[in-house]
């Protein structure tokens, strides 16, 4: 049984690089053939040319406790579900914005809580259901969102800058909506319009003179 | 005799309680250990004895400004289907970059105009020079190669020192290869061998 699944694993090995032939060219071929030989050999997973099934083994085992233990390149690379977790979350908030939709926006908004594009977009979204307390909280929850991210450093007034655009961009997107949308009235029309302007005005404002009292040390 | 008289004795019953008993201590040892697999990580993180999960590390927006950047990388060379997000690392000052090569998205390989030029090389200095000149301040690039379904077909990352360390030539392509991290088990995962892999980690 065990060397029937030692032959598995090496049959395995040896059939890993076709699947690289999906969605690539021959220079990704070469590449990724190289960078598995390189890889494995340094993982001792492969030695004098020889495979090592037994390395694999080793090496997964090692890979899942790095896994469970969050070790830093684990971390690294299950960050890729965080970043599948983003996508979908902005696909599900860019529908419901489309459909001034807010029961869908908390769906996004609850896959990735700490993200202030989200809440730009619920906080557009509630405008134009006429809630403009829970537009306000949301533009609040963004702002502190922003801030926290930045508590280890960055760029103030270029992030800052960065949340006015998509305040903007996102109200203007809204207000077009809600224009053609019969459920809306022309009430919610002229909040998102004037939200827009205040936006556009404060983004033009930093790009101009980069300093805002948003920003601690400014 | 005494054996006899013994013997002709009706076996003593036993209680429903030493029954259950048998039935329960599997069924908790059991819950323990699934208990001790799905709560003991995120518990270790919460008391700081393991460090913070990815969901954790890499919860807020992306730099919209800096993404951008590194996807005009790509575009720049000509390479379609390719999205990169770069996010901030929470309790960190750095970033990491995510680089989204998507079949599904059109993407067609590092070279689709055939220039034969080293393309990883030339996109690890321009993403080095963006880094440095634009101050990105990147911890690590992480690449996800995705097939024509959008599913990953296989992901490595790199330190970005390792990056910075290849793209001044300081090492060999094949030096740096060797110090990535593939991922072994996400790649073996989608080769569908889930039972296999559960019988490795036995």
């Amino acid at each position: 049984m065990k060397t029937a699944t030692k032959k598995m694993i090496l049959l395995l090995i040896l059939a890993l690089p076709v699947l690289f032939l999906s969605g690539c060219d021959d220079v990704d071929w070469d590449l990724l053939e190289i960078a598995f030989e390189s890889w494995a050999e340094e993982n001792g997973l492969l030695e004098n040319g020889n495979w090592k099934p037994d390395g694999v083994v080793v090496k997964a085992v090692e890979d899942k406790v790095a896994e469970i233990t969050n070790e830093n390149t684990a971390v690294q690379l299950d960050g890729l579900n965080a970043v599948r977790d983003m996508e979908k979350a902005t696909q599900l908030a860019d529908e419901a914005l489309l459909d001034l939709d807010t029961a869908k926006m908390a769906s996004a908004v609850s896959l990735r809580p700490h993200d202030w594009t989200l809440q730009e977009k619920d906080a557009a979204v509630w405008a134009a259901h006429g809630n403009n307390a829970a537009a306000q909280a949301a533009f609040d929850r963004s702002d502190d969102l922003l801030l926290e991210s930045l508590t280890n450093g960055g760029d103030c007034v270029e992030l800052r800058y960065q949340q006015l655009k998509k305040r903007r961009d996102t109200l203007l997107d809204a207000a077009k909506i809600c224009q053609k949308d019969p459920n809306c009235s022309d009430t919610e029309v002229e909040w998102l319009w004037a939200y827009y302007t205040t936006a556009s005005g404060m983004a033009s404002d930093l790009f101009i003179s980069r300093t805002t009292v948003f920003c601690p040390d400014n | 005799m005494s054996n006899q008289i013994q013997s002709n004795q009706p076996p003593k019953k036993r209680g429903w309680c030493f029954c259950a008993g048998c039935l329960l201590t599997p069924v908790i040892s059991i819950l323990c250990l699934a208990s001790a697999y799905f709560f003991g990580p995120p518990l270790a993180s919460w008391l700081g004895i393991f460090g913070d999960e990815a969901k954790e590390v890499y919860q807020y927006a992306p730099n919209q400004a800096a993404s951008q950047s590194l996807t005009e990388t790509f575009n720049e060379l000509g390479i379609t289907g390719v999205r990169v997000y770069v996010l901030p690392i929470k309790g960190q000052p750095t970033r990491g970059a995510f680089i989204i090569l998507d079949a599904s998205a059109g993407y067609q390989g590092l070279d689709p105009l055939d220039t034969k030029d080293d393309m990883l090389l030339l996109i690890l200095q321009d993403i080095t020079r963006r880094n440095r000149h634009e101050n990105l301040r990147l911890a690590h690039v992480t690449v996800d190669y995705r097939d024509e379904f959008g599913e990953t077909a296989t992901a490595f990352t790199a330190d970005q020192e390792l990056v910075e360390e290849y793209a001044d030539g300081l090492i060999t392509q094949k030096g740096f290869f060797a110090q990535i991290e593939i991922d072994l088990i996400g790649t073996l995962q989608y080769l569908g061998i889930d039972g296999m892999l559960e019988e490795i980690q036995q």
